[in-house]
């Protein structure tokens, strides 16, 4: 049970709104919690483990408090040494718990994600050297959402390690900030302090937040339903017949692909969100228009928001504030200077980051080039800052400048569809095979890029959909744009009158019943980063 | 308070939406479009039984592709004279095949519903319970099952006639494997709780509109075996149904895998489609009083036609249709899975 | 105050941090910018800033990392 399909919408998403409502608002948390199980079951039966991963934090959690509880009542009574020394031993007991928590994280994860990628590797880097290990591992695991609230496991416990947060003493509200069932596919990836507090409250529903929770799920649908699930199949055409493809058909893939990616991933956040907000509950946001993005980092920025956040706070600044790098840092600056010092010191950090970024979205080497792919663009982009202002200057030009503006969006996107191209590849070699056509062989097919695009066999569309997927980009398009110009739209519409909230919002309903891609026997796409 | 309140509004809001589905229904009109032959989808056989005259048929076909492609109602009219039609599509479910029945009763009273068997193999809980949810909308308002025709202008009108639910396949790729498939065997492939009770709901379904439910398989050494069989058989006789099974009868339906299904041994193209029907008529034939309407100027003046139509197509059809088919079957082999008509 | 302020201008001259409040939540100083100006600072001021402390609220504000380095100063 996916968030776009009807069981959810139409059935249990309304049945959770009663429930919630009608019991008294003490228990009202158990009842989240109860359905966020129902849930995980109706799509995992592996629900022993993000219920063992809960148990786990919550006991670490609650030990590193006692810790520093002990250590703090033993405090008064000592000298100064011994002030030092119990500190010291306070930070190193600590420190050991939450290493410890986390490795078996990481370890419960890698063994459910990676450790078949991980065996057959082993295999063929010794079958390389004519020895044939055949190591085999039998059937592991895949709880639904794994990668998802892993992180956020991991996330609290480094909180409550860094004092960022209380150690929480009740089992059942981690358990909902790991379960909640809007969250729990396909994030976004929130944070204890984000989430934990509201998920507890049991405030009523308000009207209100009903309304504006399901305004924001009709966008989502109108994403996905108008442009994702049609061009999935273009998508689709180009990918598996990816040995004979042309030039242009493989830009169009990529471009096709990126698109779909963006309205499926941030349209399924919207229902989740959306959803989220019908119980008066505030997620934080994952994506921020993305192609209006300056730069690569810019858009890391503003894409899988949640995810960069997560990497920037637990590993990007835990790598480049570690003893190791700054003295690094400190020997750069002083003998190579200011520029090299952060050059350097990028490197060191970015490398992890984005070589887990990749890994994370699964075992799979093109994940680990895509990461890898980021890792140089974005060092790059960092290298050649200096210059380019000293550029900027020169040509007297600002990144404000409507020209300059534009042509490094047009800039980002190709950087952004190139990396795409790759991530949507199932091998290596499929991604490989096909970025050489856009370089070699005929660009355009003979038989004309239309014939292709509306040929019933071979992609199973219409002329009358595409119609569909370009008028439901230009609505997003503009949406979006009224979103970075700060226009405050959805506000405008939520507080406006009656009559025009109504229209807008049976309009969309309309546009979804009439000219979105469902029926009978048709199959929704099924969202892409539930399998992440 | 300020919740109660907010329910009127709800309650309001809903109102509007149940407006608009309605005025859907009569924008995307099967009776409308129908006939004109722009509904393409694996909804036109919805779309024929919304357009079909009331108390037409005696015996109404249902399942997957396996049963569309399994029975030819015009043979039945040619050879024996009674009317009968397919309803079932590609990769039912069980509740489909229960809406679309429930659909049927509400018009024609037939005698006999055939119900291919294969439909209670193809399971997965919440895909049953997601096509349930969805049916039961597209049954309530019909202006969402037909949705799609808003893209008829951009549409050209297929040529791909349907005789009473019959798609004509005249294209040919033998089976070579062994036809003696249905090894005996001890072994029972049970059906799930899910198909027990969609079984049982099914036939409580035809029982009361005064119909008996026949299981039938179609002959399909792709898709049976002979411990589905022992597990339907066994499902039959818990409901008190007769079960024919196609895969077991192969001689005495004259079935020649070299020439009777269209891809290599998974569906039956017309000729088979037709010996497939004439078996499964004449088996319930002494003991169901079924009615020759060939003399009965009220049918033969409708069926006729269709009946010419239906040789005349089949002669240009000789390979036609060659080129559009083999290429969804080569997807077909190649997926190992249900083709499906998308069904946008 | 005044140092930090310099150290602040030589990474982006471009901002009025005098009065800038959102230096973190409007994007104005990326995740190098911290980085170069965290060891900036541990150099001019001799403090040691970690990982912990880097929240949006200590470096959302000029006012605000010159309070992060005073209460470090103070340990």
């Amino acid at each position: 049970m996916a968030y776009h399909e009807n069981l959810y919408l139409l059935v249990f998403l309304p049945l959770i709104l009663i429930v919630y409502q009608v019991f008294p608002k003490k228990l009202r948390p158990y009842v989240l919690l109860v359905f966020s199980c129902l849930f995980f079951l109706a799509n995992s039966k592996w629900i022993i483990v993000p219920i063992l991963l809960t148990v786990l934090i919550w006991l670490a959690g609650m030990r590193i408090e006692k810790i520093r509880l002990d250590a703090e009542q033993k405090l008064p009574e000592l000298d100064k040494a011994g002030k030092k020394e119990l500190k010291a031993e306070t930070e190193k007991r600590t420190h050991r718990i939450m290493i410890i928590g986390n490795l078996i994280i990481l370890g419960i994860l890698f063994y459910a994600q990676y450790l078949h990628f991980t065996v057959d590797n082993v295999n063929r880097v010794f079958s390389v050297f004519g020895i044939d290990l055949a190591l085999k591992v039998g059937k592991t695991f895949f709880p639904i959402g794994i990668s998802f609230y892993s992180l956020e496991a991991i996330g609290y416990l480094i909180d409550v390690y860094w004092n960022k947060v209380q150690a929480d003493h009740n089992p059942f509200r981690l358990g909902l900030f790991i379960l909640f069932f809007p969250q729990v596919m396909e994030g976004p990836i929130a944070s204890y302090k984000d989430t934990a507090a509201q998920l507890w409250s049991g405030e009523g529903l308000k009207v209100d937040n009903i309304s504006a929770g399901l305004f924001r799920i009709l966008l989502g649908l109108f994403k996905k339903m108008m442009v994702a699930d049609r061009l999935a199949r273009v998508v689709g055409c180009v990918y598996n017949n990816y040995t004979d493809m042309y030039g242009f058909m493989v830009i169009l893939g990529a471009v096709s692909y990126t698109i779909q990616l963006y309205m499926e991933f941030s349209g399924s956040i919207d229902i989740v969100i959306g959803s989220a907000e019908m119980l008066g509950i505030k997620l934080p946001e994952n994506f921020r228009q993305p192609f209006m993005a300056q730069n690569a980092a810019d858009f890391w920025r503003r894409w899988h928001i949640s995810l960069g956040t997560w990497f920037r706070t637990y590993l990007f600044y835990a790598v480049s504030m570690s003893k190791s790098v700054k003295a690094i840092n400190k020997k750069l600056r002083k003998s190579r200077g200011k520029y090299a010092a952060m050059v350097g010191t990028s490197a060191m950090a970015l490398l992890p980051v984005w070589l887990a970024t990749g890994l994370w979205h699964g075992p799979s080497w093109t994940y680990i080039f895509y990461g890898f792919y980021y890792f140089c663009i974005l060092l790059a982009e960092t290298a050649i800052q200096p210059y380019m202002e000293k550029l900027e200057d020169r040509l007297q030009i600002t990144a404000k400048t409507p020209w300059y503006a534009a042509l490094n969006i047009v800039r980002t996107w190709i950087v952004i569809f190139t990396g795409e191209l790759f991530f949507r590849a199932k091998t290596m070699r499929q991604a490989l095979v096909l970025f050489k056509h856009i370089f070699t062989g005929s660009f355009f097919p003979e038989r004309g890029v239309w014939t292709i695009l509306t040929d019933q066999k071979a992609i199973l569309l219409e002329k009358a959909d595409y119609l569909a997927i370009l008028g439901g980009i230009i609505v997003i398009v503009i949406i979006d744009i009224c979103r970075e110009k700060d226009l405050k739209l959805r506000e405008k519409i939520l507080q406006g009158p009656i009559a025009l909230r109504w229209s807008v919002y049976y309009l969309l309903i309309i546009a979804l019943l009439v000219f979105g891609a469902y029926g009978s026997g048709f199959q929704a796409v099924e969202l892409i980063y539930a399998g992440f | 308070m300020q919740f109660k309140n907010g329910l009127f509004r709800i309650a309001g809001f809903l109102a509007g939406l149940i407006i608009i589905l309605l005025l859907m229904g009569v924008i995307f009109s099967a009776k409308r479009y129908y006939p004109t032959g722009y509904i393409q989808d694996r909804n036109s056989r919805h779309a024929m039984l919304t357009c079909e005259k009331p108390e037409q048929v005696d015996i109404i076909n249902v399942g997957d592709s396996e049963s569309g492609t399994g029975f030819s109602p015009m043979a039945v009219w040619e050879q024996r004279g009674y009317t009968s039609m397919n309803i079932g599509c590609d990769g039912i479910t069980m509740p489909e095949a229960y809406i679309v029945l429930r659909k049927m009763f509400r018009t024609q009273s037939p005698k006999v519903v055939l119900l291919e068997t294969n439909l209670f193999y193809r399971n997965g809980t919440a895909k049953l319970v997601k096509s349930l949810v969805a049916e039961e909308f597209y049954d309530l308002f019909e202006g969402l099952r037909f949705h799609n025709l808003w893209k008829f202008c951009w549409r050209e009108r297929d040529s791909r006639l349907l005789f009473k639910g019959y798609i004509i396949n005249e294209f040919v790729a033998p089976y070579t494997d062994s036809p003696d498939y249905m090894k005996p065997t001890d072994q029972v492939d049970h059906l799930d709780f899910f198909s027990e009770k969609w079984m049982a709901e099914i036939n409580k379904l035809c029982k009361k509109n005064g119909a008996e439910l026949v299981l039938w398989s179609c002959a399909s050494p792709e898709n049976y075996w002979m411990a589905k069989h022992n597990g339907l058989q066994e499902g039959a006789d818990k409901n008190g149904l007769t079960y024919l099974d196609c895969n077991l009868n192969q001689e005495a339906i004259g079935l020649d895998w070299s020439h009777d299904t269209s891809d290599a041994g998974n569906h039956m193209n017309c000729f088979g489609a037709e010996k497939t029907a004439l078996w499964l008529v004449d088996s319930l034939d002494d003991r169901i009083d079924f009615t020759d309407r060939r003399q009965d100027p009220a049918f033969a003046d409708e069926w006729n036609p269709i009946l010419d139509r239906y040789k005349e197509t089949k002669v240009v059809m000789d390979g036609y249709y060659t080129d559009i088919i083999s290429d969804e079957i080569a997807d077909y082999i190649q997926n190992g899975g249900d083709f499906h008509q998308p069904g946008y | 105050m005044e140092k930090l302020l310099e150290i602040l201008e030589e990474i982006d001259d471009s901002i009025d941090y005098e009065n800038e409040k959102a230096l973190i939540d409007d994007h104005l100083l990326n995740s190098f910018a911290i980085i170069s100006l965290i060891s900036e600072i541990e150099e001019e001021f001799d403090v040691e800033i970690s990982a912990s402390e880097m929240t949006v609220e200590n470096f959302n504000s000029a006012e605000a990392i010159w309070n992060l380095i005073q209460s470090k100063l103070e340990d």
